[in-house]
């Protein structure tokens, strides 16, 4: 960083301080409070209604969270969408963006059709294709039927296949996104260095290899970042689409604190898996960070940004 | 910068704007409605839910209020209200199954103790209060009891050959198995639901060890007993002959795909549903249902000490919240008024509560008649499980149920779940 | 030679397009069935899912339309998208005004609380916070969904602003600071002015943040008072489930404004989000 840092006198603290003090009371009431009252109630058992808690049990909830198996099953299914991002729903729009990069007529109309269903709501979007997968008047069906397929596919109900179902719907959301972010980290690539290779005889395969695709890497690692913590996230679409069912085929860890939480009224447990939730999402920060994100550098999450000498 | 609202000046101005008008509309009042009454019911379907709302307009204009009436569908119902009630703001008027969820948000001190304080409750059949009973007060008003049993289309039977209701268990998956042979969908189930599916177990458990068993088990906390093994793994059972139509497992009751509607159009053969089937079936097929609908009760099951006159039931009410105002006493007894709830019971098919029946319906539907004579018949009941356990407790029976249907729990695991739930409740 | 070329290029220009109308086909066709399928009634949603309705049948739209409850979600849903923005884009504003030009003790560590404040998923705090808006009688309040968007939204508000600011040469400051104006006077009369397209594409972020909310607004909106769309899709598909049409004309029209805001302020969103993504 080559800015130029204003050096000042330090400024009268009341006026610093009105700067600062209305966000970060929203910021200490709103964020961090919450987070450290979850990881209080997160060692009682309590059942919300009314008072504070005051059956204090350790690290019981943490302990019975180990053993539960609807949760192991949520760290399961959200390995699951991990790999399938990384294996189908990146290479789809790494590859579109790849195309969407080529100059030929009517690219920007597909790039703003394709970014669309980025747009919707999740929670709508759900409702949507709840209406297009259901059994009897669904769009989905008819459309195998139309082409001759008349199969019952249980799209919402069959255990087997509900996951690939919800990965599909994550893709047709989220692939456009994904694109995006790739075009602009294709365009920031000089053309120059195309140029170059092509004066050096390189064909285009090679400098795909060999510029494309490292200079690519630190979108792609950004990326996969967001995902895996919109994934631990996930709550929105899949709770209006099946619930989490059948029975827990598609839970995710945000459903089953909300299950727990709000319709068990088993505060203390869902605190204590909201707290498991913040620490998947900090270790992996903090590893993803530490040894992926550390080579691209450059204004990461954390501070790294403010750090200069 | 094209867009004259990106503007920051124009944002500013937007939200300034913004902010008086919240201050105009909300000012004084932490975002509370600004009827004098609100009322949240599950009535959510044409007829009742223009008759609730008709009731609701006649009372707000006799009495010069205004009241903020919510038909909210039961599964979201009860997760708003569970929220309701966490939050400690529960509306003036809302819909209770009663049980220990009611029971539960007495305890949080959110209920209104009706003893004494409603006029009409003499009216009331006492034996239909007794679920909103607690500790020897009244926490809600009832407007329809009756039992869950078996609503089946007598034609869909006749066609695969079975001349008799089956009256046992072994029976029953006989039947079962000849509606299966005979290319029908024996039974629809709303298996995303959850709550459709514990009336199985529930039945069962009372069938093999008596409605006694059942008490003393929910008061040890102590599932463990060879007939609560014995029912879950009757349950798998059934679902092992794949009796029920095809993407049960993601139906809900309520849809145009779901379990009533299924009835409704006549594409299965039975269902195990509460006094409201019939109603229900017809809202949600949009059809006018089965042509013959028959009800039978639950099956016995041999060597078990129950019998086949205990039912599972309940009915519907109205609780009060703790702060709510006077007239919402006086909008639950005008329900009673005999005009208005012959109304409901004609419209709704409700089934009556009055001390009286005769009074308010002389001649009743006749499904409504059946399941007047079986409660009539009845030797003991059962409130719904999930209503009367407290919510972790009658979250947890729903879940495994579901678990048990569709192969993923065994027999032990349920008890084994159950028994855990009911420990931490401690 | 040339017209090799030329064949190869229409070649290649002709597996773009068989790729592209294919990715096409896979965005368009839910949304085409939502738009279409709201001008069909139940009998041809049945009968002929795929056709273009025969006949066109405008009642569900026109009765989502009449019904009070739409435009009293779409209020709702725009009030709080304005506010949260309006509170978002000043207070972070405010901050990384702070930090991009006072040198002041703390900073770099008050800086990455509220970095580390980006890690924190939503879904962790909605209970407490839950517990801590009933504390505060904020349940039922559009406040109660405002408050904690706007803090969850400060992180990268600040951040992108924060780099931005620190973009702007010292001597515009020097320059005002000469003129005799304090803190105060550049950040409104100067510092904002100049950073409208910064300040565009973070409130675009903050709109659309607040506009697809939908697990907050879920608990704190027990009552319909202040309902917003998501919520009202939801809500309404449970009510007229066997009504599917209609479902499908609430979902199209709730779709309708995001749709519209995208088509004007496609570029800021994009820019937008292409800055959270690289520097978030």
């Amino acid at each position: 960083m080559t800015l130029k840092e204003p050096l000042r006198d330090s400024p009268v603290a009341g006026t610093l301080s009105t700067f600062i003090v209305p966000g970060l009371m929203l910021f200490l009431l709103f964020v961090i409070l919450p987070v450290l009252f979850a990881a209080y109630v997160s060692f009682f058992r309590w059942n919300g209604l009314g008072g504070v808690p005051t059956e204090f049990v350790g690290l019981e909830n943490f302990q019975a969270l180990l053993k539960d198996e609807v949760f192991l099953g949520d760290l399961w299914r959200l390995g699951l969408i991990v790999v399938l991002s990384l294996l189908v729903q990146l290479p789809l729009s790494f590859g579109l963006a790849m195309l969407l990069h080529q100059r030929f007529p009517g690219r920007t109309a597909f790039r703003l059709l394709f970014f669309v269903p980025y747009v919707l709501t999740e929670a709508v979007t759900a409702v949507l294709f709840r209406l297009v997968f259901s059994p009897r008047r669904g769009f989905a069906d008819s459309l195998l039927g139309s082409l001759g397929i008349d199969a019952q596919i249980g799209w919402l109900s069959d255990r087997n296949i509900i996951m690939f179902v919800v990965f599909g719907i994550l893709t047709w959301k989220f692939f456009g996104f994904h694109m995006i972010l790739f075009l602009a980290g294709r365009q920031n690539i000089p053309d120059e260095l195309y140029e170059a290779a092509a004066i050096d005889g390189a064909t285009r395969g090679q400098a795909f290899r060999n510029i494309t695709l490292p200079l690519m890497g630190p979108t792609a690692r950004m990326i996969v970042f967001l995902s895996v913590i919109g994934a631990v996230q996930l709550f929105d679409l899949v709770y209006v689409l099946t619930g989490g069912g059948p029975f827990h085929a598609s839970e995710t860890l945000a459903i089953t604190m909300y299950e727990q939480g709000f319709q068990r009224n088993q505060i203390g447990y869902a605190s204590a898996l909201s707290i498991a939730m913040f620490l998947i999402s900090l270790v992996f920060a903090l590893l993803y960070q530490r040894y992926v994100l550390n080579r691209d550098l450059q204004g990461s999450i954390t501070a790294s940004g403010g750090t200069r000498s | 910068m094209r867009n004259p609202l990106l503007r920051p000046r124009a944002l500013v101005a937007a939200g300034t704007a913004a902010l008086l008008a919240l201050s105009a509309a909300a000012c004084g009042d932490s975002g509370e409605s600004d009827a004098d009454l609100t009322w949240w019911h599950i009535q959510n379907q044409d007829p009742l839910m223009s008759t609730w709302q008709e009731f609701a307009d006649d009372f707000e204009a006799a009495n010069d209020l205004t009241i903020d009436v919510q038909p909210i569908e039961n599964q979201a119902f009860k997760d708003r209200m569970g929220t309701a009630a966490q939050s400690g703001d529960v509306p003036d008027i809302f819909h209770t199954w009663g049980g220990g969820v009611l029971a539960e948000q007495v305890e949080a001190g959110l209920v209104q103790d009706l003893t004494g304080k409603l006029d009409c409750i003499d009216q009331i059949n006492p034996i239909a209060l007794e679920p909103y009973t607690i500790d020897g007060k009244l926490y809600g008003m009832p407007f329809d009891a009756g039992v869950v049993g078996f609503w089946y289309n007598m034609d869909l039977f006749a066609e695969a050959g079975i001349t008799q209701p089956p009256a046992t268990w072994t029976e029953f998956l006989a039947a079962v198995e000849a509606l299966k042979a005979a290319d029908i969908t024996p039974i629809a189930l709303a298996g995303a639901d959850k709550w459709p599916g514990h009336y199985y177990w529930t039945y069962l458990a009372m069938r093999t060890v008596g409605l006694d068993g059942l008490a003393a088990a929910a008061e040890a906390g102590d599932f463990s007993g060879d007939g609560f093994v014995q029912a879950g793994q009757m349950v798998a059972d059934l679902a092992a002959l794949e009796p029920f139509q095809p993407g049960f497992e993601s139906a809900v009751y309520g849809e145009a795909d779901g379990q009533s509607a299924i009835m409704g159009e006549g594409l299965a053969a039975m269902e195990l549903m509460g006094q409201w089937a019939p109603q229900a079936q017809r809202d949600n097929s949009g059809t006018e249902g089965p042509e013959n609908l028959g009800f039978f009760p639950f099956p016995t099951v041999e060597g078990g000490t129950g019998t086949a006159t205990e039912f599972l039931g309940g009915g519907n009410g109205y609780a009060v919240a703790a702060d709510a105002p006077d007239e919402a006493l006086d909008f639950l007894c005008n329900f009673m008024e005999p005009e208005n709830y012959s109304r409901a019971i004609t419209e709704g098919n409700l089934t009556p509560v009055a001390a009286d029946p005769a009074s308010v319906a002389p001649e009743m539907n006749e499904d409504t008649q059946k399941v007047v004579d079986a409660l009539a018949s009845a030797t003991g009941t059962q409130l719904y499980l999930d209503q009367a356990y407290p919510p972790a407790i009658g979250g947890v029976i729903n879940d495994a149920t579901e678990g048990l249907l569709l192969g993923q729990l065994t027999p032990e695991d349920f008890v084994a779940m159950v028994n855990e739930a009911w420990a931490a409740e401690g | 030679m040339t017209l090799t070329m030329r064949n190869a290029r229409i070649l290649r220009h002709t597996g773009f397009y068989i790729a592209a109308f294919l990715t096409t086909a896979f965005v368009a066709t839910p949304i085409l069935f939502a738009l279409l399928g709201g001008f069909k009634d139940n009998q041809q949603l049945r009968e002929n899912a795929l056709g273009l309705p025969a006949p066109w049948n405008t009642a569900n739209y026109t009765d989502v339309l009449a019904s009070g409850t739409f435009w009293q979600q779409l209020f709702s849903s725009v009030f709080i998208a304005l506010v949260t923005t309006f509170i978002v884009v000043i207070c972070s504003a405010m901050i990384a005004f702070a930090f991009a030009r006072f040198a002041f003790r703390g900073r770099e560590g008050l800086f990455t609380l509220f970095a580390a404040g980006m890690m924190f998923p939503f879904a962790v705090a909605v209970l407490p916070l839950f517990i801590i808006l009933r504390t505060f009688e904020l349940l039922n309040s559009p406040f109660g969904v405002i408050l904690p968007q706007a803090a969850f939204g400060l992180p990268l508000t600040i951040i992108i602003l924060r780099t931005f600011f620190r973009q702007i040469p010292a001597e515009v400051e020097e320059a005002a600071t000469i003129d005799g104006a304090g803190p105060w006077l550049f950040f409104t009369r100067i510092l904002l002015p100049m950073s409208r397209p910064v300040l565009a594409t973070v409130s675009v972020l903050a709109l659309v943040g607040s506009w697809n909310s939908f697990l907050l607004p879920l608990v704190v909106l027990q009552k319909s008072t202040w309902w917003t769309l998501p919520l009202g899709v939801t809500q309404f598909s449970g009510q007229f489930a066997s009504d599917t049409a209609k479902v499908l004309a609430f979902v199209m029209l709730a779709m309708l404004p995001a749709l519209v805001f995208y088509a004007f302020a496609e570029r800021h969103l994009i820019s937008g989000l292409t800055a959270g993504g690289t520097k978030g």
